[in-house]
């Protein structure tokens, strides 16, 4: 007994060594689940003010830009709106259970091999983790963690997230997930050998998931090939969603999210 | 053990530390260049604390650096792994005596810049972004983000130095 502490004591730098290092390693492995990652990301209040105040300072030399994409989006709602009221036929009863909150990026890392963001939204606006967040040009992840003022979001550009994807020509159904090769670019998967596909067809949401509306612009097919051994095409995206300039995102909120889930769960 | 020059590491606290919070995902050259210039924290670090003490400096600064990059867990593992070999190397490196616990670009000379920094920095970024890539073969295919990062953090940590560190403390 006694030579076993005279042991420890004579390698207790490297105990402690050891168990900071475990420490490391269980937050390394175990950080995805959610619920235990509050404290250890940047949803957390105080660092979520942090950035914010760093973004405040960097966001007013960009006001003309913002302004720009802003008044584009007003436009081109205003035409959705216009649409909408003419043809009364074109109203879907399932789109009035997504809710729509808008909301600012204060944080955006997308130079990472997994990328979170952060927004100044967070419980108090309803938002909860697994919701979808968009863009005006596209998709952009889904809410990881959730605090009183801040949310933060995984990135598309994560190559832990897949994305139920629909071929836009053929209603094939198929999964985006990140490659790391920069923020522009995507792989596609499992889009069998049978259907035809062509360079600049559009990708959208499917919609299955009731994480995303359906038809939500995902990107564009960039290129793809096929190799005598595969069942499937191997194909790359452009992401339509530009990450490096992200200024207002929106969550959406689907009401059926829960009664939907149930009803799959049964199976 | 030394007494700890409070105003001075507080100072380095700021510089290195609270400087690199908001420039952590913006100081980025070419894409493939990240400035990850807190390790300067950790490298001027006084000499002659009690290792254990330094091994949880290390760990408090990687946990300070995680929690504002969503990455729990990563940079503290690497910090404390620095801070374990760091003083064992200047020792084999430099013959370093430790009477005057500060280290400063001046006392190190360019030559203990060279073979003290840049190698620590070198294995900061072997290892954040190996393990941030996450398979054993990745760290061919960051090398060329290693190699870059680290001349560009090095070259930071030179210029703050150049910057903070009153040349009257030179020998």
């Amino acid at each position: 007994m006694q030579t076993l502490f005279a042991f420890l004591f004579r390698n207790r730098v490297f105990g402690v060594f050891i168990f900071l290092e475990a420490i490391c390693i269980w937050l390394l492995f175990f950080y995805n689940n959610q619920y235990n990652s509050y404290f250890f990301n940047s949803s957390n209040a105080i660092i979520g003010t942090v950035y914010e105040k760093a973004n405040n300072s960097k966001s007013y030399f960009r006001l003309l830009e913002v302004n720009q994409s802003l008044a584009e989006e007003n436009a081109s709602l205003r035409m959705e709106l216009a649409r909408r009221n003419m043809d009364p036929l074109l109203y879907d009863t399932l789109y009035r259970n997504f809710i729509v909150i808008p909301s600012r990026v204060v944080n955006n890392e997308f130079r990472g091999y997994e990328n979170y963001l952060t927004i100044d939204k967070g419980s108090l606006s309803d938002i909860s983790p697994g919701m979808g967040v968009i863009t005006k040009n596209g998709v952009v992840g889904i809410i990881k963690s959730v605090s009183e003022h801040y949310s933060t979001i995984t990135s598309v550009l994560n190559q832990k997230v897949m994305i139920s994807a629909l071929l836009k020509n053929s209603n094939t159904l198929c999964t985006v997930q990140w490659n790391s090769e920069g923020p522009l670019i995507a792989d596609i998967k499992y889009i069998p050998r049978h259907i035809p596909i062509r360079i600049g067809e559009a990708i959208t949401t499917s919609g299955f998931s009731a994480i995303f509306p359906k038809d939500i612009a995902i990107g564009k097919l960039l290129s793809f090939e096929l190799s005598d051994e595969l069942p499937f095409y191997r194909a790359k995206i452009q992401l339509s969603a530009d990450f490096s300039s992200l200024d207002y995102v929106y969550i959406i909120k689907n009401e059926m999210k829960q009664e939907l889930d149930s009803l799959q769960s049964l199976l | 053990m030394k007494r700890i020059n409070w105003p001075l590491l507080i100072y380095y606290g700021v510089v290195y530390l609270l400087l690199q919070i908001p420039l952590l995902h913006k100081l980025v050259l070419f894409d493939i260049a990240f400035g990850f210039f807190y390790i300067g924290f950790l490298l001027f670090y006084p000499l002659g604390q009690p290792p254990i003490s330094r091994l949880v400096v290390g760990f408090l600064t990687g946990l300070f650096i995680d929690v504002f990059s969503n990455t729990p867990g990563l940079h503290a593992g690497v910090c404390t792994f620095v801070m374990l070999i760091r003083d064992n190397w200047l020792k084999s490196i430099l013959e370093y005596e430790e009477k005057a616990p500060n280290l400063t670009l001046y006392r190190l000379k360019f030559r203990g810049f060279w073979f003290y920094v840049l190698p620590l920095i070198f294995v900061h970024h072997t290892l954040i972004f190996w393990i941030e890539y996450g398979t054993f073969s990745g760290i061919w295919m960051t090398f060329d983000r290693i190699l870059a990062s680290t001349l560009f953090s090095f070259f930071i940590v030179v210029l703050i130095n150049l910057v903070i560190v009153k040349r009257l403390n030179r020998i």
